[in-house]
């Protein structure tokens, strides 16, 4: 009985205190979530733009590129069939894949922020010949990340829409007795 | 024919991207195409074949064939080529204003 919260409770400053956190919370979130679009969409800007670096057209595509334009937009397809039969708003379907590839990329640039770190700390050039000689394995990464985001943004199976009860009529019904059932040689 | 539509409308995006097309070869950035394709001397990188672009191998080419080029003129430069091309590549990460033009980077990249 003891912890029991009085639900009619007088105490206004604790009624203001419980909402205001909440309110913070929901602030910090979108404060959050927005970065993280922000993110996503300028590293989207970023790839797109160090693919097309020469602006030369198909020259400029490799046939590693080719192959996961054509895997995006296999797993978009697969992305829209799934939320198709969900009960989603359309700007929650735009902005899961988005946000869950704004993650991936907070995480690489953390890890990348320790190799900036050790290279401060030890006088390296760690970081110069990531920059130099890894330009390839970088965009292999984010290619990886944007599949994986594509991948795991489908919405959760109790979000599809119910299926339609459908009732016979008498006699539409099958008795599923064994006279019905007729077995042939 | 939903399909056809995005592909014509890409190739047009693509075809106005290649009429802004400037043909210019910076030695910089040539050189640091071609440190993204070979590892050592002799060694190309994982995937490099599969990774690279026809304008980015174009360039990588360019930057080799300036700097056998101009080992051949230069009888003081005998430095392996990957080197000299990690050193020219180097100053791709700049700052404009620290920038030396072209004849000066080869000269310094003969010196390591």
């Amino acid at each position: 009985m003891s912890d029991q919260v009085e639900t009619n409770s007088p105490n206004f400053l604790y009624e203001i205190d419980w909402a205001f956190s909440r309110a913070l919370k929901v602030a910090f979130n979108v404060c959050l979530l927005t970065s993280v679009l922000i993110i996503s969409l300028l590293s989207l800007a970023l790839e797109l733009y160090s693919i097309f670096e020469y602006q030369e057209g198909l020259s400029d595509i490799s046939k590693f590129e080719i192959f996961c334009f054509i895997m995006v937009g296999l797993l978009l397809k697969r992305y829209l069939a799934y939320t198709k039969n969900c009960k989603l708003l359309w700007w929650r379907k735009l902005l899961t894949p988005l946000i869950w590839f704004g993650k991936f990329v907070v995480v690489m640039w953390i890890v990348l922020s320790f190799v900036i770190a050790y290279d401060v700390l030890y006088k390296t050039n760690y970081c110069n010949y990531i920059l130099l000689s890894g330009e390839h394995y970088i965009q292999m990464l984010a290619f990886l990340c944007i599949c994986i985001s594509l991948y795991i943004s489908v919405p959760s199976k109790n979000k599809r829409n119910k299926l339609t009860k459908v009732t016979l009529e008498p006699n539409e019904r099958i008795d599923p007795t064994w006279d019905n059932i007729s077995l042939e040689k | 024919m939903h399909h056809i539509k995005i592909l014509l409308i890409f190739s047009a995006l693509l075809s106005s991207l290649v009429s802004e097309a400037k043909p210019q070869l910076s030695l910089v950035e040539s050189c640091a195409e071609l440190m993204n394709i070979y590892s050592s001397k002799n060694e190309q990188r994982f995937m490099a074949a599969q990774t690279t672009s026809l304008s980015e191998s174009l360039r990588a080419g360019y930057c080799l064939g300036v700097l056998e080029q101009y080992a051949e003129t230069e009888y003081s430069c005998r430095s392996d080529w990957f080197k000299r091309a990690e050193f020219i590549a180097k100053y791709n990460l700049e700052l404009e204003s620290n920038r030396l033009s072209d004849r000066k980077l080869l000269k310094l990249s003969c010196e390591i």
